[in-house]
């Protein structure tokens, strides 16, 4: 895959080891990946450098995937940004209700590597 | 059979029902319960539960004597007691009347002493000593000891002779003034009124009263023995004591009576009446009544006089009367009732007496005895008793005499029939007479004939039927007996000891028939002592098919005696040797095929069957024949049912497991002890058809199979569809059934000799096959023994089905388990995540926006969320709010301010619109008078235009006469010149007079000079000549002042010529001007028309001006109106704002409950 014209995704998981899967499977596919470990971090940083796609999961401490939705949504500057909720909540009000608050596409745990690419492209451009 | 004959109609209804068993024993029963009553009619008598039954069991003389003296008897008693009755009450209403009227005549003589006090003291009030002594008492003076005394003693007198207690003078003051007793002057005495009353109402008052005993203290008359500290009964007189003089009232005259204990007025009316009883009651404060006095006097003797000193006193009615009472009651009626007194019955009457207050104040009571009526009465009973005997006596007698004639010959013929009842059938009873009994005495004679003869009848026909019942009872025996059993053997062994007990044969036996009916085994007998025995023998003894026919249509074949018969030879040699004389042969037909034959022999000798024991055989032999049938039934399905029982218990254990191993074992271990057989095995498929024996179970001398596989590639094709739709396959020899020697090799390890192989069916599919084998020599497999394998493989099959889906279901159960365990770990969980939801979002109630509640992977996880958004909502509404508030807080006062200005530049407004438009009506005004100006300039210019044409047409005319004149003055000027040369004509004239006046003159001078010359005569004409040359000199004068003249006419000629000449050349110019002043004049008229014209339009315009500015006025007016409005409404902005102010401070205070923190 060519590594040069891919977009910039914002990770927003606080488990390490899936933060590092979902960098390394995107990373693999050749996007520019920032992490954030909280949804506050992933706010700050969203606004500072606009990515093209924010991947979040939604059980964190403090503030939750969904608010974080929220809050980008509220933005003004990247309120355009396709959200991907990432999570282990599977259940069908789950998905329903981070499609309402903004996200852009609902994948639930455990993923594979194509799962997490083709929602990706699937929301990006 | 011996059931009873039913009736027709009873039976055909009770078919109709749909019980017909229960029915058929109550109709069987009914009618032999119905039967049997006739049978003993005459023995015993119908015992009725009536109460009558003493008298219906009763002899009929007796019965006629009872009935005699119970009517008569009634009749008696009935009149005498009717009459009785009747006699007494109308002796006691006699009584009541009588009562009645005796108490009036005791109120007669109670009255009696009232009245003779009322004369005596009448009398008294006469006395000139009591009137003197009242009328000095009245008239205030003090009565002289003497006069009290002689009055005293007047009173006192009058109390000793009339026995009375009361003799009292009393004053208009109600004072006592004498008294007969103790001494009570001046005490006031006014016993209820009556005194007063007699005062103020002058006469004789008569009362009854009751005294007090302070009242008789205070008085203390001589009072009747025995009597004291009670109240009295008092009968009081008032008589009235006048003056005798004014005849005014004065005082009065009291008396009093006491009546208690006072026999002469009981006495009175004893004596009146001989006898009874007599009392006055006296009333109580507490309105009882109480005896005053009274007197009994039992009747005498009949015929005896009553003594009056036997008379007893002071006997009271008894306390449980309440005649008394009523009597009060009544208001002086008279009222009765029968009351006891000592040993008397009276009819009582009481009556009441009122005070002078009409309150009954005693009681006046008569008892009339009623001893002299019971005496009537009983003297009327006692004859009528009499009478009554002795009629009662006469029907007993009459009654006798009627039993005696009736009776005797009904008894005598009773004995007759109570003997032909015993059975003496002999006796006829003997007829006296032709009367009714005699009658009844032939025709019981008739009727023991009868009897006599039906009895004979009756007793053979019951011979016939007692043999004919026994035989049916003994064939009813034999039938239950061949019934109870269900045993083949049985069956026919108790047929034929049943048939020879019937029928009292030599020999009954039961032969039966091979299939081919070619001979027949004799399989049981019953055979009396002494002939030979057949059981067990085999017979040769072909039917032909004649016989066959006959015996299935279930015909009997009899033989009364074998020499006489022509039955074949060989026939007869089988009967020969069982020593048969005589036989009869019923065929036994069980369903539809002929089984045998019921032979019936006579071995003694030839005997003659009856067409009863032929119908007897019949029956018998078609019993045994359903016997057998049943038996064989019964032996089909026993078999079936042990071989159902054997594959139920066999399915029954199988179906104890679920595990498909036990199951097989369990099958395999008790079809194997059921069959007997050497080994049964379960042979289980693969996909591929391979076979291998999962289970097994095998005798201990043969190789076990377990465990071995085979894989017959021929099997698939060959024989699962078979299998598949049910083929058993049973071998009795697998070497001489035609098996492949493969297929045999297979079979051959395990010893195999003969086999049964069933398919084992699961959902229709072949799973395996349940194979029975015998190792130990070929089988011939029964019938049975192959349904059980099938059964047992069937059922198999199920088992399976059943044991696999118990697995399923148990599979299903532990998942269900593990799912309800996991549900409720769920559920537990799901509350914990609710509680800490709760918890979590708890401060938000208290109105802390700031709350988060924790997004868990659980479900709630997302609520938990749903919350959060919420409260993030709140809280931005919440701060939105907040800042709104703050912001309309802050404009709200810079708005007042504003709305302030506004207020009052709205006032400043009004003002100066409202000067304005006064302003405008100014204007308006002015504007009006401008109208009014430009009118009256238009009309002036309206008269000048008028009056410049008029000066134009006068201009006209003025050049016109211009014209005229020039002309007149051209022609004047020609006369002018005309004059000028007339003149110088004149003046030629004038020259020539003057010559000639110069020349007369010059004549006249000549003449005067010649006249002067002439002298005197020549005077006058030298006068003449003067006077001539004075008309010469003046001719000559005037000649020169005409001369003078026509110079001054011809100077002036020339001069108004020339004038003429420049008049006229003025006139042209006149006309010239006037011409101009016509053109100027034109102009004018124009102007003026314009004038006019624009002076219109002045006009109008002015009064549309004014129009307009009414409308300005009016708009003004709305202006000024509007902001007067806006200043109003800007006032109530002011005050909306401030309350605005008040609501936002409320709302700021409230939104300032809600935390929110400060990120947001």
């Amino acid at each position: 895959m060519s590594t040069t014209l891919m977009g910039t995704i914002l990770v927003v998981e606080d488990t390490p080891s899936e933060m590092e899967l979902m960098s390394y499977y995107l990373r693999e596919s050749g996007y520019f990946v920032i992490n954030a470990i909280s949804a506050r971090e992933a706010l700050s940083k969203a606004i500072e450098q606009q990515p093209d796609v924010i991947i979040t999961d939604v059980v964190m401490p403090g503030m939750s995937g969904f608010e974080l939705c929220r809050s980008l949504k509220k933005h003004p500057i990247i309120k355009k940004v396709p959200i991907i909720i990432c999570t282990s909540k599977n259940q069908e009000i789950d998905r329903l209700w981070g499609m309402k608050q903004g996200a852009d596409a609902y994948i639930t745990k455990p993923f594979t590597r194509e799962q997490l690419v083709r929602v990706v492209k699937s929301v990006e451009g | 059979m011996t059931t009873q004959p039913r009736p027709v109609s009873t039976k055909s209804d009770r078919f109709e029902e749909n019980s017909p068993s229960e029915s058929f024993t109550d109709s069987s029963r009914r009618p032999l319960s119905q039967q049997s009553m006739p049978t003993s009619p005459i023995s015993t008598v119908k015992s009725k539960d009536s109460p009558l039954n003493w008298f219906h069991s009763m002899p009929v003389r007796q019965k006629q004597l009872l009935a005699l003296f119970a009517s008569e008897a009634l009749s008696a008693v009935g009149l005498v007691g009717a009459g009785s009755w009747l006699i007494v009450r109308g002796g006691q209403e006699q009584l009541v009347n009588q009562a009645k009227a005796e108490v009036a005549v005791t109120k007669v003589t109670y009255d009696i002493k009232v009245n003779q006090m009322g004369f005596g003291f009448r009398g008294q009030s006469d006395n000139t000593a009591i009137v003197q002594a009242a009328k000095d008492y009245a008239a205030g003076r003090s009565v002289s000891p003497d006069l009290r005394a002689r009055v005293k003693a007047i009173l006192a007198n009058e109390v000793t002779a009339r026995n009375i207690e009361y003799a009292t003078l009393v004053g208009p003051d109600l004072r006592i003034i004498s008294s007969a007793n103790a001494e009570r002057i001046g005490d006031r005495f006014d016993p209820d009124g009556l005194v007063g009353t007699v005062l103020s109402n002058p006469r004789q008052v008569k009362a009854n009263s009751i005294v007090n005993w302070s009242e008789l203290k205070k008085e203390s008359p001589p009072l009747p023995e025995g009597f004291s500290g009670q109240d009295a009964l008092i009968r009081y007189t008032v008589t009235p004591v006048k003056d005798t003089e004014t005849g005014t009232v004065i005082g009065t005259l009291v008396s009093g009576d006491i009546v208690n204990d006072k026999k002469p007025i009981v006495e009175g009316t004893l004596e009146a009446f001989n006898n009874g009883y007599s009392a006055v009651y006296q009333r109580q404060p507490n309105g009882e009544f109480v005896l005053s006095t009274s007197l009994d006097l039992a009747e005498a003797d009949r015929g005896g006089v009553a003594d009056l000193q036997q008379a007893k006193a002071g006997v009271a009615l008894p306390a449980d009367s309440d005649l008394l009472k009523r009597a009060a009651e009544a208001k002086g009626q008279a009222v009765t009732d029968r009351i006891t007194l000592g040993n008397q019955t009276y009819t009582v009457a009481a009556q009441a007496l009122n005070n002078f207050k009409g309150q009954p104040v005693a009681l006046l009571v008569r008892g009339s005895s009623e001893a002299s009526l019971n005496a009537a009465l009983q003297q009327s009973l006692l004859l009528q008793l009499a009478l009554a005997a002795i009629a009662i006596a006469a029907d007993i007698g009459l009654s006798i005499v009627l039993g005696r004639s009736v009776a005797t010959p009904i008894e005598m013929l009773g004995r007759v029939t109570r003997k032909f009842t015993k059975g003496d059938r002999q006796v006829r009873a003997e007829v006296f007479a032709n009367d009714e009994v005699g009658q009844l005495a032939i025709a019981f004679n008739e009727m023991a004939d009868n009897v006599v003869t039906s009895e004979a009848v009756l007793k053979e026909q019951y011979r016939r039927q007692e043999l004919l019942a026994n035989r049916a009872q003994l064939l009813t025996e034999v039938t239950l007996r061949i019934r109870q059993s269900m045993n083949a053997e049985e069956i026919l062994r108790t047929s034929v000891e049943g048939v020879r007990s019937i029928l009292k044969v030599d020999r009954v036996l039961i032969y039966r028939f091979t299939p081919d009916f070619k001979g027949g085994e004799i399989t049981a007998e019953s055979v009396d002592e002494g002939w030979i025995k057949a059981l067990g023998q085999t017979i040769y003894d072909p039917l032909v098919p004649g016989s066959i026919e006959r015996f299935k249509s279930g015909r009997i074949s009899t033989m009364e005696n074998l020499d006489e018969s022509n039955i074949s030879r060989c026939h007869c040699e089988i009967l020969e040797r069982l020593e048969v004389k005589a036989n009869m042969v019923a065929p036994i037909i069980t369903g539809d095929d002929l089984v045998g034959l019921l032979c019936v022999h006579q071995c003694s000798g030839p005997r003659v069957w009856e067409p009863e024991e032929l119908d007897l055989m019949q029956q018998l032999s078609t019993q045994v024949g359903y016997a057998l049938t049943q038996a064989t039934l019964l032996q089909q399905q026993q078999t079936i049912a042990r071989q159902e029982q054997q594959a139920n218990y066999i399915v029954s254990r199988m179906r104890q497991s679920l595990d498909q191993q036990q199951i097989f074992d369990t099958v395999t271990q008790d079809l194997r002890d059921s069959l007997g057989a050497d080994r049964v095995a379960v042979y289980w498929f693969n996909p591929q058809w391979e076979g291998t024996f999962v289970s097994e179970s095998v005798d201990r001398l043969y190789p076990p199979a377990l465990g071995a596989k085979i894989g017959d590639p021929c099997f698939a094709e060959k024989y699962v569809e078979q299998y598949r739709l049910g083929r058993v396959k049973a071998t009795e020899n697998i070497y001489e059934s035609g098996l492949t020697p493969c297929h045999i090799g297979q079979l051959e390890p395990f010893k195999v000799k003969a086999n049964i192989v069933t398919p084992i069916l699961v959902k229709n599919e072949l799973v395996g096959l349940l194979i029975a084998h015998q190792c130990s020599a070929p089988r011939k497999w029964k019938e049975a023994e192959i349904s059980l394998l099938r059964q047992v493989a069937v059922q198999l099959g199920f088992a399976l089905e059943q044991a696999s889906l118990f697995a399923q279901r148990e599979q299903a159960q532990l998942e269900a388990e593990a799912l309800s365990e996991e549900q409720r770990v769920q559920r537990e969980s799901l509350q914990m995540q609710l509680i800490n939801l709760l918890s979590d979002v708890e401060g938000a109630t208290r109105g802390d926006l700031t709350v988060r509640a924790d997004v868990t992977a659980g479900e709630i996880g997302t609520v938990a969320d749903f919350f959060n958004s919420i409260v993030e909502s709140l809280r931005q509404i919440v701060t939105k709010v907040k800042e709104s508030a703050v912001k309309v807080n802050l404009s709200l006062g810079e708005n007042e301010s504003a709305i302030q200005r506004l207020t009052d530049e709205a006032l400043k407004q009004v003002e100066e619109t409202n000067r304005t438009l006064d302003s405008v009506e100014q204007m308006t005004r002015s504007m009006e008078a401008v109208a009014v100006s430009a009118r009256q300039a238009a009309d002036v210019a309206r008269t000048a235009s008028t009056t410049a044409e008029k000066g134009g047409a006068a201009m006209d005319l003025t050049v016109r006469n211009i014209l005229g004149l020039r002309e007149t003055v051209g022609e004047t000027a020609k006369k002018v010149k005309r004059l000028g040369e007339s003149s110088q004509q004149i003046s030629r004239v004038v020259s020539l007079i003057n010559q000639i006046a110069m020349q007369t003159n010059l004549l006249a001078i000549n003449a005067g000079i010649e006249a002067a010359r002439a002298g005197e005569e020549g005077q006058g004409f030298a006068v003449v000549a003067e006077e001539v040359g004075e008309l010469a000199a003046r001719s000559a004068a005037a000649t020169q002042e005409i001369e003078k003249l026509v110079d001054t006419i011809q100077r002036e000629t020339s001069q108004v010529v020339e004038a003429m000449e420049q008049s006229t050349a003025q006139v042209v110019e006149g006309t010239h001007l006037v011409e101009d002043a016509k053109l100027s004049l034109n102009q004018i008229m124009d102007v003026s028309r314009q004038i006019d014209v624009l002076v219109q339009s002045i006009s109008e315009a002015t009064v549309s001006q004014v129009e307009t500015s009414g409308v300005v006025t009016d708009l003004m007016k709305q202006i000024a109106k509007i902001s007067e409005q806006t200043s109003q409404s800007s006032r109530q902005v002011s005050i909306a704002l401030r309350q605005t102010v008040e609501v936002s401070q409320e709302l700021q205070d409230s939104v300032g409950e809600f935390e929110v923190g400060t990120d947001i």
